[in-house]
C-alpha cells in the first residue's frame, strides 16, 4: 500500500510546504551545459557535421576552428532556431546546402551551441539559455 | 548533367546525373541498389546511411558529387547472404519488424563496431540515437549490438 | 516478385502461376452471411462458379504454397500464418512458400490489415484448412496402400503406414488427393500437442530485411515508369486556383506538370503533379512551381479553436449517449465523495519510416497498383466507382509495407496515383516526402474527455460518467450520419466493468472539422484509455486504496483476476521502493486484455526518467510469443512517443509540424527496459498488434503521480519539466 506516501505529500502541501520550492532551477553552469551539449549534438547535427566538427568539405561546412562559427554567436543561435540556406563562406570554402531548424527548448540552444562553440580547438563565450530565448 | 565514377560496394558505376543529386537518389534510382531508404531527407532519421571512405553518413544530404570516386558500401556490401556478424546479430535477436529503417541501423552499427568492438551501453545510445524506428525495435537493436559484437570477438580468436 | 525470389535461403516467395504439374489446391468458400466458411477443391469451386482462392496449394515435389491475404507490416503474418499452417498440416515450415494475395474479396474474403485481425480473425479457418488438407492426403494414400486412413499417419511431409513403415510424400499423394472430397469434420489437436504453433520461431521475412533485399513499395520499378511528386495544397480541403510551372520545365527530365484532385472522404485534396524521368528531377521541379491556391468555403483552425470548441462541447449538455445504466447523474450529483477530470490527447500523424507512395499503371482501360497496402480490397472497391472501372480491371499488387499502423488503410494515395498514371498515359510511381506524409493527414483525432465519479461508503465506484469530445472519424464519409455516436467510445475500457460498476453513462460530443482524421494504432482505444485508465486511478486515490487493489475489486471474472496478479507479482507492485513511482493501467481493446506497470523515479539532476515497463498480454489463443512480445515492445515505444515526444498542431488551418526536427520520434535513449508476460489460456484469440499501446500513457502518468503528486492530465507532456 502505498496509501501511507500520499497522505504525508498531501499532508506537507496543506501545511504550507510548496512543492515549486523543491524545483528551483540550478545555476548556470558552462561545464555541465557542454556536457549536456554533446548528447544534443551527437543526436542533432553529428550525421553531418561529424564526430570532430571536421564537416565535409564543399558538403557540410566544419564547426571545427571555424571561422564564421567563432565570428558571431547571434547568428549561430539564429541557425538553431531557424535553419540555414544560401550561400556561405567557412574557412575559404564557399557552401551552400541547406540545414533544417532544429526543434529545443532555449537550454537545449545553449547546450549545444556551448559544445560546439568549446570543442575540437574552439573556445567561446557561453551562451545562455535567455539569449536562445531573446532570439526566438 | 556531369558524368560521375561512384565506386560502391567495390563495384564502380559511371552515373550521368545532375552533381546536386543527393547521393541517396543516384544509390536507389540510378545505380538500382534500393536496400537504402529515404527516410526524412534532412539526415534525421538515418534510414538512408551508408558507409563513405569507412565513415557512416547520411546520404540523403549529400551531393553526389561529393562522394564520387570514394568508396561507398551500402547494405547490399554488407554481405547478400546475410553472412556479417551484424547481420546475424540481426537475425539471431529477430530484430526487424516492418524492417524499412534496418538497412540504416545495421549500417550505424557496423560503422560503431569497427571503431568500438566492445561498446558500452552509453556508446550504443551514442552511436544509434540518430536513427529512428517507429516499429519501436530499440530493445532489439541494443541485444543485437551486443550480440555482435560477441560473434565479433569469437571470430577474431578463431583467426 | 522477381527481385526478392533470387536472394531467398530458406523458403521462396513465388507466384502461385509458377506453379506447374498437377497439385492439390484447397480453399475456402465463404457461403452467405453468417455462415461458416466451407473447406472447398476444385473441382467444387468450379461446380460453384466460383475461382478458387487457393489458400493451400501442394505440387508434385511436395512443396507447400500458401497465399498470404493480408499484408506484412512488420506485424508479422508471414511468419504467423505459415506456422499454422505447418501444424496441422504436418510439414516442416522450410517447405512452405509464402505469397502475398492481390486485391479480391470475392476470393478471399475480407482483407484489410486492421483491427488486429489478421490471426484472430482466420486462425480457425487456417487450422481446419490444414487438417482438411492433411486427412485429403493420408486417405489418398491409405487408398494406394488399399487400407484403412486409421492405420496412417502424417509427419513431415509424409504419410507414413503404421504396421508396415511404408511412406509417401505429399508430392507423391497430390494427384489422388486432388480428386477427394475435404472431409466433412476434421479433428484438431489440442494446445498441448503443438509442435510449430507456440513456439518462438524466427521470422521468414528477417534475412530480406537484414540485406537489403526486402522490397517495399518505393522499391518497386517498372520498365518506363516515371516519378511524380506533388504539391498538395497545405490546407485540407484547400483547391488549385492557378499554377505557373514556366520554371518548373526548364528542369532537365520534366515530362509533365498536372493539377490533380484525389477524394479523401466526402472532400478532395488537390494540388499540382510534377512527373520526371528521375525523383530528384521532379523535386526540384516541384520546388520552383508556383501554385496559386483557393482556401475559400472551409474554416482555417488552429490547435486552439479546435480544443476550445471540445472543451464548450465538454460543458454544453447536447451530447449523444453512447451506453448507460442505472442512474449515473443523478447518483453523482448526490454523492458526498466525488472526483472529476478532463483529459486531452493530441492530434497525431502516422509518420511510417516509409512515406506513402504507389506505383500505378493505367493503360487500356485496365489500372494496375503496386504499393504499401494494408487493404488492396478496399482499394479496388473505393477505386472502381471513381474510375468508372469494374473491379477486376483493378489489380492492386501488394508489397512490403515499411510501417502501416492504420495510415495505409487509405486509398487516397492510390487514386492519385490512378489519375496521375491515366492522365500521363505511362507507368508512374507517386512519392510523398516526409513533409507531406506528417502535414496532409489523416491524423489520429484530438480528443478530450469529461470524467466524473463519485465512491460509495464501500470504497467501491458507484457512478462512473465519460463524455468524449472530438472528430468522428465516421462522420467524414459521403451521407454519413453526424447525429450517430461514435461507435468507439468505449473502445479499451474492460468489459468486465459493465457489469460491476452500478451506475455509469457514456456519451459523445462529436466535432465537426475540417482536418482528415483516421485509425491510427489502437484507434480510439488509444486515446479513450487514457482517460478511462487516469480516471480509474484518481478515483482509487479517492477512495484511499491501492491503484491494484481498486481495479482488483471492481474486476469480477477470473481471467481479469489472473491478469492482476500476474501483473503483481512481476512488477514487485508490493515491494517497490519508496524512492520508485510505480502507476499501473489496464486496457481492454480487439479482443485481447493488456496490463502494463511502470516505474519511474529521479534522475540526479531530479528530472523523471522511465526506468521500466512491465506487460501482460491476455490475447487468448496465440501463435509466435517472440512476434507478440515485439509487438508490445514497439506498441509501448510508439505510445510513449504519443505521451511525451510529437504531437501535430495546426495553425490557420495547416499542420504545423513537418519532419523529425519538428515531430520528434521517441529513440533508443528514451526506450526503457520493457518486460512481456503473456498469459497461457484457451480463449478465444484476441488481436496482438495494437492492444498494448493504450494502457501505456495512463500507467506512465499514474506513476508519474506515485512518484510525485502530480497528475498529468494533457498529453504529450515534457518529461524533462514533470
Amino acid at each position: 500500500m502505498r496509501l501511507n506516501h500520499y497522505i504525508t505529500i498531501v499532508t506537507i502541501a496543506a501545511t504550507g510546504f510548496s512543492l515549486v520550492a523543491f524545483q528551483q532551477k540550478p545555476k548556470f553552469d558552462l561545464k555541465t551545459s557542454i556536457a549536456r551539449g554533446k548528447e544534443i549534438y551527437t543526436v542533432q547535427c553529428m550525421s553531418c557535421h561529424m564526430e570532430q566538427g571536421e564537416g565535409m568539405e564543399g558538403v557540410f561546412p566544419p564547426l571545427a576552428k571555424s571561422d564564421y562559427l567563432m565570428a558571431d554567436k547571434k547568428r549561430s543561435i539564429q541557425q538553431v532556431l531557424h535553419g540555414v540556406s544560401g550561400e556561405i563562406k567557412v574557412n575559404g570554402v564557399t557552401y551552400n546546402g541547406e540545414m533544417a531548424a532544429i526543434d529545443l527548448t532555449d537550454e537545449e540552444v545553449s547546450d549545444v551551441l556551448n559544445y560546439v562553440r568549446n570543442s575540437w580547438g574552439n573556445k567561446g563565450d557561453a551562451v545562455k539559455p535567455e539569449e536562445a530565448k531573446a532570439a526566438r | 548533367m556531369a558524368s560521375l565514377t561512384l565506386k560502391i560496394n567495390n563495384k564502380n558505376h559511371t552515373v550521368d546525373v545532375d552533381p546536386k543529386m543527393p547521393l541517396l537518389w543516384a544509390i536507389r534510382d540510378v545505380v538500382g541498389l534500393t536496400g537504402t531508404k529515404y527516410g526524412c531527407g534532412i539526415a534525421q532519421c538515418g534510414a538512408c546511411t551508408v558507409h563513405l571512405g569507412g565513415t557512416p553518413v547520411r546520404s540523403c544530404s549529400i551531393p553526389v558529387s561529393a562522394a564520387a570516386n570514394k568508396d561507398i558500401v551500402t547494405i547490399e556490401g554488407l554481405s547478400s547472404d546475410n553472412s556479417h556478424p551484424v547481420q546475424q546479430a540481426w537475425i539471431a535477436e529477430q530484430v526487424p519488424q516492418c524492417g524499412y529503417c534496418q538497412s540504416g541501423q545495421i549500417m550505424a552499427a557496423t560503422a560503431l563496431l569497427k571503431k568500438t568492438p566492445n561498446p558500452t551501453d552509453k556508446d550504443i545510445d551514442m552511436a544509434m540515437q540518430g536513427h529512428i524506428c517507429r516499429c519501436g525495435t530499440y530493445p532489439r537493436i541494443r541485444k543485437a549490438i551486443k550480440a555482435a559484437s560477441q560473434l565479433m570477438n569469437q571470430k577474431a580468436s578463431i583467426k | 516478385m522477381k527481385e526478392i525470389t533470387k536472394s531467398i535461403s530458406r523458403r521462396n516467395f513465388i507466384k502461385l502461376s509458377s506453379l506447374t504439374g498437377a497439385a492439390l489446391s484447397i480453399g475456402f468458400y465463404f457461403p452467405a452471411s453468417g455462415k461458416e466458411a466451407e473447406v472447398i477443391n476444385l473441382e467444387t469451386a468450379e461446380n460453384l462458379g466460383i475461382e478458387l482462392n487457393a489458400w493451400i496449394t501442394i505440387d508434385t515435389n511436395g512443396k507447400v504454397t500458401i497465399t498470404n491475404h493480408r499484408s506484412e507490416m512488420g506485424q508479422g503474418s508471414f511468419q504467423s500464418i505459415p506456422q499454422i499452417i505447418a501444424e496441422e498440416l504436418e510439414v516442416n515450415l522450410n517447405d512452405i512458400n509464402i505469397i502475398f494475395a492481390q486485391g479480391n474479396n470475392a476470393k478471399y474474403g475480407s482483407q484489410i490489415t486492421g483491427g488486429s485481425s489478421t490471426i484472430r480473425g482466420s486462425y480457425k479457418k487456417l487450422l481446419k484448412l490444414s487438417a482438411s488438407a492433411r486427412e485429403m492426403l493420408m486417405e489418398a494414400a491409405a487408398k494406394k496402400w488399399n487400407t484403412s486412413k486409421t492405420e496412417c499417419y502424417a509427419e513431415n511431409g509424409h504419410v507414413i503406414h503404421k504396421p508396415s513403415g511404408k511412406k509417401f510424400h505429399y508430392g507423391e499423394l497430390v494427384q489422388e488427393a486432388s480428386k477427394l472430397e475435404p472431409p466433412k469434420n476434421v479433428k484438431l489437436k489440442l494446445p498441448e500437442e503443438y509442435k510449430i504453433i507456440r513456439k518462438p520461431l524466427p521470422r521468414q521475412d528477417t534475412p530480406l530485411k537484414t540485406n537489403g533485399t526486402a522490397i517495399f513499395g518505393l522499391d518497386k520499378k517498372l520498365p518506363g515508369m516515371l516519378y511524380a511528386v506533388v504539391e498538395r495544397n497545405p490546407r485540407f480541403q484547400g483547391k488549385v486556383k492557378s499554377f505557373d510551372d514556366t520554371e518548373t520545365k526548364k528542369i532537365p527530365g520534366i515530362k509533365h506538370v498536372l493539377a490533380v484532385k484525389m477524394s479523401v472522404f466526402s472532400t478532395f485534396r488537390e494540388g499540382v503533379a510534377v512527373v520526371a524521368d528521375t525523383l530528384w528531377a521532379a523535386m526540384q521541379g516541384r520546388k520552383v512551381l508556383k501554385v496559386e491556391w483557393d482556401d475559400s468555403g472551409f474554416e482555417h483552425l488552429s490547435t486552439e479553436q479546435l480544443y476550445t470548441r471540445m472543451s464548450e462541447s465538454l460543458k454544453s449538455s447536447d451530447s449523444l449517449s453512447v451506453r448507460t445504466k442505472g442512474n449515473a447523474e443523478g447518483i453523482f450529483q448526490k454523492s458526498d465523495k466525488k472526483v472529476e477530470a478532463v483529459y486531452e490527447t493530441p492530434y497525431e500523424s502516422h509518420s511510417c519510416m516509409e512515406p506513402l507512395n504507389c506505383v500505378a499503371h493505367y493503360q487500356d482501360d485496365k489500372l494496375e497498383i503496386w504499393g504499401p497496402i494494408q487493404g488492396p480490397d478496399w482499394v479496388q472497391d473505393f477505386l472502381s466507382p471513381l474510375l468508372g472501372l469494374p473491379k477486376e480491371k483493378i489489380i492492386v499488387n501488394m508489397t512490403f509495407l515499411g510501417g502501416g499502423f492504420g495510415r495505409k488503410a487509405f486509398m487516397d494515395y492510390p487514386h492519385e496515383a490512378a489519375i496521375i498514371s491515366k492522365e500521363i498515359k505511362a507507368p508512374v510511381q507517386v512519392v510523398w516526402s516526409r513533409e507531406d506524409d506528417t502535414t496532409q493527414g489523416p491524423f489520429r483525432p484530438g480528443m478530450m474527455y469529461q470524467c466524473k465519479g463519485s465512491i460509495n461508503a464501500n470504497g467501491n465506484i458507484e457512478s462512473f460518467l465519460h463524455r468524449s469530445a472530438g472528430q468522428n472519424m465516421d462522420h467524414q464519409w459521403p451521407n454519413a450520419d453526424k447525429k450517430s455516436y461514435n461507435g468507439s467510445a468505449t473502445e479499451g475500457f474492460l468489459e468486465t466493468y459493465f457489469n460491476s460498476l452500478p451506475h455509469y453513462s457514456f456519451s459523445d460530443a462529436p466535432l465537426d472539422a475540417p482536418i482528415p482524421v483516421m485509425w491510427w494504432r489502437s484507434v480510439y482505444a488509444s486515446t479513450n484509455a487514457f482517460a478511462f485508465e487516469s480516471f480509474m486511478d484518481e478515483l482509487a486515490f479517492k477512495a484511499g486504496k491501492d491503484p491494484l487493489e481498486f481495479r482488483r475489486q471492481h474486476l469480477q471474472e477470473s481471467r481479469y483476476h489472473d491478469l492482476i496478479n500476474k501483473l503483481e507479482e512481476v512488477s514487485g507492485w508490493k515491494s517497490r521502493k519508496k524512492n520508485e513511482g510505480y502507476g499501473v493501467a489496464i486496457a481492454e481493446s480487439f479482443s485481447s486484455i493488456v496490463g502494463e506497470i511502470v516505474k519511474v523515479s529521479k534522475k540526479a539532476d531530479g528530472k523523471v526518467k522511465v526506468d521500466k515497463v512491465w506487460a501482460v498480454m491476455d490475447c487468448g489463443w496465440y501463435v509466435n510469443p517472440d512476434i507478440i512480445k515485439a509487438q508490445i515492445e514497439g506498441s509501448i515505444i510508439m505510445a510513449l512517443g504519443a505521451a511525451v515526444t510529437h504531437a501535430t498542431h495546426f495553425k490557420d488551418g495547416k499542420a504545423v509540424e513537418q519532419n523529425f526536427n519538428t515531430y520528434k520520434m521517441p529513440r533508443i535513449t528514451d526506450t526503457p527496459e520493457i518486460e512481456v508476460h503473456i498469459m497461457d489460456n484457451e480463449e478465444k484469440a484476441g488481436g496482438v498488434g495494437e492492444p498494448s499501446l493504450p494502457p501505456f500513457a495512463p500507467a506512465l502518468t499514474n506513476a508519474i503521480f506515485d512518484l510525485t503528486s502530480k497528475r498529468i492530465r494533457k498529453l504529450p507532456f515534457n518529461l524533462e519539466e514533470v
